[in-house]
């Protein structure tokens, strides 16, 4: 009770509600761009939260976050491009729909969907979050440096399929981390005299570099993709549709819990194995592929849900599993606030802010989404080369305002060109953003861990959570080597003709 | 030469040159048991080590491919074709033609002269029309940023900034 009225209390005095109203505006049209993903368009947005409430900045991010996720579905079912990678699976039947004349009802249950599947997702983040933080309670410098080297070990299963250029990728991202002047000696490293270097290399420039700047130049002299001009209503389920909604949704949402908790999952995953399951469990599997209503339900259901589930590691131990749950870590880092249980202690108002602005969002959705349906179209249908060019401009006007200092802007755009690079020789982001955060967060805590020891490494062993952690990410390392190798196998098997 | 070796060796000159960078880096009084450079020296030779690897494993590949590559297809994971790198250089030409511009006159010249070429390079013809959508463009993200948000941009050198 006590807790509903604080919710209520935000509500009234505090601006969640225009927020979650902006955010979740933003994301449905970032989302519904082809190209520009849920990652891009919160990161696009993350350099303005610098000047606002803490709690207001988050709940922004969240809602744009989850506006993403269903305006990407917009172009999957009108034009057969998925706004973001994890739409993709809604392109299957919801184009085929679209092509029956019935794209109302598709866009009208991608969205019905996205909203039981965000409030799924807001149920389990609720219930999941503040229990898992308690463990981090008795957390020592040990046991912080051994987490940060598990939050290091996924890079593993987001590498997609070598894990040497993921390491790369991460030691890079650590080195990054290592520009400024050092916290514990009080010593400049790498700054070369450069006094706009002594604060370091901010996670948000790293982000807003590989996500936002290197996208924008893989994309220069791409093609306009345009919705047409046709005009779209939609069409909400009536309440026979919603019954036979609910099994598919279901399986939606808890795929897309699972996936959302492990790292690296991601809603591409989650919506692609619950279309699977979907098919599988249902009482019409002819239909998928042809048009099938299950076949949109799904897939919604579960990315939205990935959207909530993925911030559950997050806000317990720190750790992103996704590249958009690190653009929220992002915006959590930039007002001071570090995930964990201190989180919950400190900054209370924050994570139920977050909370209550996220139900704001998720509930205005329905609204949003049919209002917003015209504007959205209009600004999709822009010639591309005028959207790139305010992109662009957005983008280096966002990240002047984190210092005021044009010195950023040219490392954004030195690390736009390292993002282009590594896009083009295959080596993924998300490893690089870990190590910016996470760097830290290790070189710190291990060395505060080898002054409480006097420079004695078994001090880690003294440590039965970090001694757990150890354990679990050399675990993760060796199952993930064990899959690339496997892989790599079946590769050659292929080849080889029989 | 294959992709692997070439950016494998691209990753193992940066973690000599970090490694080469850590001379300019003095330890102090206040240094603890592993020091400022304790861990960046770690963080050198991890990639140094990994982008060997990487190269190593490019030129197996390759050596291993070569009798096939006339009938395999051109390896790209990739489902939209990136941008030719001449197109990304000019792009990210016009962000630091933008950097100078507003240096020398301020965020709103620097803002119509980043909107304008942009979209010029991107494919649009230099019209009327296009030069007030960059004048309108740059003043209303000007407005939203200064007068709305309370945030100062670059005024410019010329401007006594």
């Amino acid at each position: 009770m006590d807790t509903l009225l604080k919710c209520l209390t935000l509500l009234v005095a505090t601006p969640l509600v225009p927020a979650a109203i902006i955010g979740l505006v933003w994301g449905i049209i970032g989302g519904a761009l082809p190209g520009i993903s849920a990652s891009v368009t919160m990161s696009l947005v993350l350099p303005f939260t610098y000047a606002m409430d803490p709690m207001v900045a988050i709940v922004l991010l969240a809602s744009v976050y989850i506006g993403a996720e269903y305006g990407g579905s917009i172009p999957a079912i009108l034009i057969r491009t998925p706004g973001t990678n994890s739409a993709a699976a809604t392109v299957v039947d919801g184009y085929e729909m679209k092509r029956q004349g019935r794209a109302g009802e598709a866009l009208g249950i991608s969205l019905w969907s996205g909203v039981i599947g965000s409030l799924f997702g807001l149920v389990m983040l609720i219930g999941l979050t503040e229990p898992l933080s308690r463990i981090a309670l008795a957390f020592k410098p040990m046991s912080y440096c051994a987490l940060g080297l598990l939050g290091l070990s996924i890079i593993a299963s987001l590498s997609g399929g070598s894990l040497l250029k993921g390491l790369a990728a991460a030691l890079v991202g650590m080195m990054v981390s290592t520009i400024g002047i050092d916290p514990i000696s009080g010593v400049d490293r790498f700054t070369f005299g450069q006094p706009d270097l002594l604060n370091g290399v901010k996670p948000i420039m790293v982000m807003v570099s590989l996500f936002a700047v290197s996208e924008l130049l893989r994309q220069s002299g791409s093609k306009s993709v345009a919705l047409g001009q046709q005009s779209v209503r939609i069409t909400l389920p009536n309440l026979a549709m919603m019954r036979r909604l609910i099994k598919p949704q279901f399986i939606g949402c808890i795929t897309g819990t699972v996936e959302g908790l492990m790292p690296g999952g991601g809603g591409s995953i989650a919506a692609f194995f619950s279309y699977n399951e979907a098919k599988r469990w249902s009482k019409h599997p002819e239909e998928f592929g042809k048009g099938s209503v299950e076949g949109v339900a799904a897939p919604e259901a579960a990315n939205n849900t990935v959207a909530s589930a993925s911030l559950i590691p997050l806000l317990s131990f720190g750790i992103p599993g996704s590249n958009s749950a690190a653009v929220l870590l992002g915006g959590l880092l930039i007002h001071g606030l570090l995930p964990g249980p201190r989180l919950f202690e400190q900054n209370a108002d924050v994570v139920l802010g977050l909370y209550t602005g996220s139900l704001v969002a998720t509930i205005a959705q329905i609204a949003v989404g049919i209002v917003i349906m015209p504007v959205c179209m209009w600004l999709v249908n822009r010639p591309r080369p005028y959207l790139a060019a305010f992109i662009y401009l957005l983008v280096l006007s966002g990240i002047y305002t984190i210092n005021g200092s044009l010195f950023d802007l040219g490392i954004v755009l030195f690390g736009g060109l390292v993002g282009f690079l590594m896009k083009a020789f295959g080596y993924p982001f998300l490893p690089a953003v870990l190590g910016v955060v996470l760097g830290p967060i290790v070189e710190s805590n291990y060395r505060r861990s080898m002054l409480l020891s006097g420079g004695d490494l078994s001090i880690f062993l003294d440590d039965p959570i970090a001694v757990g952690f150890l354990i679990t990410a050399v675990l993760f390392l060796s199952w993930s080597l064990w899959r690339e190798w496997r892989d790599a196998v079946a590769r050659r098997t292929e080849v080889k003709p029989a | 030469m294959h992709k692997d070796i070439q950016s494998g060796l691209v990753v193992a000159a940066v973690g000599f040159l970090y490694l080469w960078g850590l001379r300019g880096i003095s330890e102090t009084t206040l240094s603890d048991e592993v020091g400022p450079t304790g861990i960046p020296y770690l963080l050198g030779i991890g990639l140094a080590l990994t982008g060997l690897l990487i190269a190593a494993r490019g030129a197996l590949v390759a050596r291993k491919a070569q009798p096939a590559v006339a009938a395999a297809p051109a390896p790209d994971d990739d489902e939209e074709a990136d941008a030719p790198a001449w197109r990304a250089m000019s792009f990210l030409g016009l962000g630091v033609l933008f950097i100078g511009a507003a240096w020398l006159a301020g965020y709103v010249a620097a803002g119509i002269v980043l909107l304008a070429a942009t979209a010029t390079f991107e494919g649009i013809r230099p019209s009327a029309r296009l030069a007030v959508l960059a004048v309108v463009g740059a003043v209303g993200f000007w407005i939203v940023f200064v007068k709305l948000l309370g945030i100062d941009l670059p005024h410019g050198v010329l401007f006594g900034g």
